[in-house]
C-alpha cells in the first residue's frame, strides 16, 4: 500500500506538472490583426459634403472609406483578443487628424467593419473641377504581446461643386439603369429651399399669385401655386437649355457624371435642362411648404407634387415648346398631361426612381452652405423680368377693341354705350381701351384695362342670336377657347331684372383671371359685362370690380 | 431591424413592382455568437409584378447583390445566393454578413434601431418584427416580416430606448472560459493528490521482514547470537 501510495502521489504529481504545461503553452502567442484594402469611394461630390459626415443617411451608405479588420488569432482566448484597437483619420488639407475611435476587444474569428464618415470643412465648395485628394487611415492595437501601429494611404478625388456622379459601380460591372442612378438621393442635396435667391423668386412668384400660400389653402391652392410657378417661368422667359437629361442607357454610361447647376443657377441665368428646372420646382415647392418629388425616368426628370393623396406632375420643360415637340406654347392643363402621360408610361415599364425631396432631407440629404449674394441684385434681375412681363400686355388671352357704339367723357369716367344701346357701363377715365379687335372673337366688342396699377379690366361681349344668357355664357366660353383661354362659372346668381350675375374664372398661358360678368337679353341678343383682373389682385381690386359691375345700365 | 426590414424592399423598390402590385416579404435572419448573420429572403409576385420585376432584377441577380450591399454599408456582404421559381413567381435571396451586429463599447452587440419596423412578439432569442411600407408615387405597398435567431449564446437580448424613435435591440455575449483555466485547475487537483499520496505513503508503517524459525534447529543452524 505505502508503495502504491508513493507510485500514485509521484504520477499525480507528473501530471500535474505536464497540465501546467499544457496550460502555459495555450497562453502562448497573440491575437493578428489582418484588414483588407480600404473600400473607397470613387469620389467624394462636395455639393453633398453634409452627407457625408452623417452615418444615419440611408443607413449609412454614403460613407468615404470602409475597411473590414479580422483577428485571425484562432484561440479564443482573452489575451489573444485585439485589444485598444483604435483608428483615425485625416484627409490633409480639409481633416485634421480626427481623435481616435476605440473599439472594444475584437475576438479571435471576429471581423470589424470599420466605416468612416468625413466631416468635410465648407471649403470643399471651392473646389469647381475634379481635384485630387488622400485619406490617411491611422490604426493602433495591442495584439496581446505587444502594440502596433500603422498608417493606411488612400487617394480618392473630390468632385467640384456642381457635378453629380450618378454612380460608383464600376463601368464594367454595369447591368443597367438602376446601376447607373445609385446615387440619385444625392441629387435632393442639391435643392435649395433656403437659398435667398429662391426665396426672391418665390416671393416673386406668390406677389403674382396674390400672397396666396399653397400650405394655407390646401389642396387647391397647391394647383394654383404650381400654375402660378408655371405661368412666371414661362412669363419671365425661362428656357429649357437644352437635350441634355439625366443619363439614358449604357450607351451614356460616360455621362453619368454631370454638371448640375444649381436653382440659384438657373434662376440667375434664366435656363435649365430638365433636372435643373425639377430642382428649381422642388426648391420653390419646398420653400412654399408644398411636399414635392423628383420623378426620374431613363433620359428625363420632372417634378411630382402631391395633392391630398394624388400626384400632379408636371413636365417642366413645357415652358419651351420646342422641348417638347410643340409649335405653340403649351398652358399648365397641357403641361400636366402631358407629364401624366410620361408618368404613367414610366410606371408601366418599371423604370422609374422616386427621389422623396422632404424625405431625403429629412433624413440628412441637405444641400451645401452656399456662397453669400447681394439679394438686391437678385430683386433687381427679378424685376427687370417683372417689368418685361408686363410690357407683354395685361391679358394677352383677351385684348380687345371697341367694335361699336361710341366712347363719351363722363368725369373722371368714360362710358361705354352699345350693342345699339342695349347697355352702358362705365370705366375710368386712365384706362386704355384696345383699339383693334381679333378677328377670330368677334363676340368681343369693346375691352378696356388699367395698365397702370389696378390690372383691371372690363370686356364686353355680344351675341346677337342667342337670348338665354347661360347659352350665351357657353358661347362666349367657346369663342375664348379658341384662343387658348379657358373659363369657368364659379357662382350664378339670377337677378329680378332678369340678368343673370356670374363669377368665375378664365386661364390663359400667362394668368388665372377671375372675374364677374353681368349678362342680359336684350332685343338684339344677350350682352355681357365682364369684369376682373389676375387672381392674384383680385382681392385688392373687388370694391373696384364690383362697383363697375353695379353701374352697368342696361335702358 | 432599420438595417434589415427596410433593407430588403430589394424585391420592390428596385424594380418598382410596385405600380403592379402590393407586395409581401418574409426575411429569416440567423446572427452567430460574433455577431455575423445568415439571411434568407422570400417574395412572391403577382403576375404583372412578376414581369416588372423579372425584367429589372430576375435577369439580373448582380444587381440585387450590389443593392443588399449598399443597404448593409456596415456589414461585409457575402455568400450571395439567388433562386426564381417562374411557375410559382416566388424569389428567394440568400447572403452572410460580417458585422450584421455591431459590437458596441459596451461589449453589447446592437442590431441597430428597429424603427420603423414593429415588434410583434419574442420568446428567448427568437424575435419577430414586421413593417409596412406605403410607397408614393410608384404607388402600392409592402408588408415585411423579419424573424430573427439570436445566437445560442446570447443572452439579456432586450429593446433599449423603447420610447425613443431610435429603439434598438441590443444583447450579450458573454466571454469565453479560458482554455487554460481547465488544465490550471486539473494540475492543482491532481497536485494536491500527489502530495497527499506521498505523505499517505510517508506515514504508513513499513513492512517488517520475517525472522527465520529457531527451532527446530537443523544440523548446519548455527545458535543465535545472545
Amino acid at each position: 500500500m505505502r508503495g502504491l501510495a508513493f507510485t500514485l502521489g509521484v504520477l499525480a504529481i507528473i501530471a500535474s506538472i505536464v497540465l501546467v504545461g499544457l496550460g502555459v503553452w495555450n497562453m502562448q502567442g497573440a491575437g493578428h490583426l489582418e484588414w483588407a484594402r480600404p473600400d473607397v469611394k470613387p469620389t467624394a461630390m462636395t455639393f453633398a459634403y453634409k452627407v457625408y459626415g452623417n452615418r444615419d443617411v440611408e443607413k449609412g451608405r454614403f460613407y468615404l472609406s470602409k475597411i473590414r479588420f479580422k483577428n485571425s488569432g484562432n484561440k479564443d482566448i482573452q489575451d489573444f483578443y485585439i485589444q485598444d484597437f483604435s483608428i483615425s483619420y485625416q484627409v490633409p488639407g480639409y481633416i485634421d487628424w480626427t481623435l481616435p475611435d476605440l473599439h472594444p476587444p475584437i475576438r479571435p474569428s471576429q471581423q470589424l467593419i470599420e466605416v468612416f464618415y468625413p466631416q468635410f470643412p465648407k471649403k470643399v465648395t471651392e473646389i469647381k473641377n475634379k481635384t485630387a485628394s488622400e485619406l490617411d487611415i491611422k490604426l493602433h492595437w495591442h495584439d496581446g504581446v505587444q502594440p502596433h501601429d500603422e498608417v493606411i494611404r488612400q487617394e480618392f478625388p473630390f468632385r467640384g461643386l456642381n457635378e453629380i456622379e450618378y454612380t460608383d459601380v464600376p463601368k464594367e460591372e454595369v447591368t443597367g439603369w438602376f446601376d447607373m442612378m445609385v446615387n440619385l438621393d444625392l441629387t435632393a442635396a442639391m435643392v435649395t429651399p433656403n437659398d435667398p435667391v429662391v426665396a426672391e423668386y418665390a416671393a416673386a412668384i406668390t406677389e403674382k399669385l396674390g400672397g396666396a400660400l399653397a400650405g394655407a389653402g390646401g389642396a387647391k391652392d397647391v394647383v394654383e401655386v404650381m400654375r402660378g410657378i408655371y405661368y412666371y417661368m414661362t412669363q419671365t422667359g425661362m428656357r429649357y437649355a437644352g437635350a441634355l437629361g439625366i443619363p439614358q442607357d449604357l450607351g451614356d454610361y460616360q455621362s453619368t457624371v454631370q454638371t448640375i447647376r444649381l436653382p440659384r443657377d438657373v434662376i440667375t441665368t434664366n435656363n435649365g435642362l430638365c433636372i435643373e428646372l425639377t430642382l428649381l420646382w422642388a426648391s420653390i415647392l419646398e420653400h412654399l411648404g408644398v411636399e414635392s418629388y423628383c420623378v426620374n425616368v431613363p433620359g428625363h426628370a420632372f417634378i411630382v407634387v402631391k395633392k391630398d393623396n394624388n400626384f400632379i406632375p408636371i413636365e417642366c420643360t413645357a415652358i419651351t415648346p420646342k422641348a417638347v415637340g410643340s409649335t405653340s406654347s403649351l398652358s399648365f392643363e397641357q403641361a400636366v398631361k402631358l407629364a401624366q402621360k410620361e408618368l404613367s408610361q414610366w410606371q408601366e415599364k418599371g423604370a422609374i426612381i422616386v427621389v422623396d425631396v422632404q424625405k431625403c432631407q429629412n433624413d440628412g440629404i441637405v444641400p451645401p452652405e452656399l456662397p453669400e449674394v447681394s439679394t438686391d441684385t437678385i430683386k433687381s434681375i427679378l424685376a427687370d423680368r417683372n417689368k418685361a412681363m408686363r410690357s407683354n400686355g395685361f391679358a394677352s388671352s383677351a385684348p380687345a377693341q371697341t367694335q361699336d357704339a361710341g366712347r363719351h367723357g363722363a368725369g373722371d369716367f368714360q362710358t361705354y354705350e352699345g350693342p345699339s344701346g342695349a347697355m352702358r357701363c362705365f370705366y375710368p377715365k386712365n384706362w386704355a381701351s384696345v383699339p383693334s379687335p381679333y378677328r377670330d372673337l368677334p363676340e368681343l366688342i369693346f375691352g378696356a384695362y388699367d395698365h397702370t396699377g389696378s390690372r383691371v379690366g372690363l370686356e364686353v361681349y355680344h351675341t346677337p342670336n342667342i337670348s338665354d344668357p347661360a347659352q350665351a355664357l357657353r358661347a362666349v366660353f367657346a369663342a375664348l377657347a379658341r384662343r387658348g383661354v379657358r373659363s369657368s362659372t364659379i357662382e350664378e346668381k339670377r337677378l329680378e331684372t332678369g340678368a343673370v350675375l356670374y363669377s368665375g374664372r378664365s386661364v390663359n398661358k400667362a394668368y388665372t383671371y377671375i372675374w364677374l360678368t353681368e349678362l342680359r337679353p336684350t332685343n338684339v341678343g344677350c350682352v355681357a359685362v365682364m369684369v376682373g383682373s389676375p387672381s392674384r389682385q383680385f382681392k385688392s381690386n373687388e370694391q373696384t370690380i364690383v362697383s363697375l359691375i353695379q353701374n352697368i345700365q342696361f335702358p | 431591424m432599420r438595417l434589415a426590414l427596410t433593407a430588403i424592399a430589394l424585391f420592390g423598390c428596385l424594380s418598382n413592382v410596385a405600380c403592379a402590385a402590393d407586395q409581401e416579404l418574409t426575411l429569416d435572419v440567423f446572427i452567430d455568437k460574433l455577431g455575423d448573420a445568415t439571411v434568407a429572403a422570400k417574395t412572391h409576385f403577382t403576375a404583372k409584378g412578376w414581369l416588372l420585376w423579372n425584367g429589372n432584377v430576375g435577369e439580373h441577380p448582380d444587381l440585387a447583390f450590389r443593392f443588399i450591399r449598399r443597404q448593409f454599408p456596415k456589414a461585409d456582404i457575402y455568400g450571395f445566393t439567388f433562386q426564381k421559381d417562374p411557375v410559382y413567381r416566388n424569389a428567394t435571396l440568400g447572403f452572410k454578413a460580417h458585422g450584421f451586429a455591431r459590437l458596441q463599447g459596451d461589449g453589447r452587440f446592437s442590431l441597430g434601431e428597429i424603427s420603423p419596423a414593429r415588434l410583434v412578439t419574442n420568446h428567448d432569442r427568437d424575435w419577430i418584427f414586421e413593417l409596412h411600407t406605403e410607397r408614393s408615387v410608384e404607388g402600392g405597398t409592402l408588408d415585411e416580416t423579419m424573424n430573427l435567431h439570436l445566437a445560442p449564446e446570447a443572452v439579456d437580448a432586450k429593446v433599449i430606448n423603447q420610447d425613443s424613435p431610435h429603439a434598438e435591440l441590443v444583447y450579450f455575449i458573454p466571454g469565453p472560459i479560458p482554455l487554460a483555466i481547465p488544465f490550471f485547475v486539473s494540475a492543482i487537483c491532481l497536485g494536491i493528490a500527489g502530495i497527499l499520496l506521498l505523505l499517505l505513503g510517508l506515514l504508513m508503517p513499513r513492512k517488517k521482514r520475517p525472522i527465520p524459525p529457531s527451532f527446530p534447529a537443523g544440523p548446519d543452524a548455527k545458535p543465535l547470537p545472545r
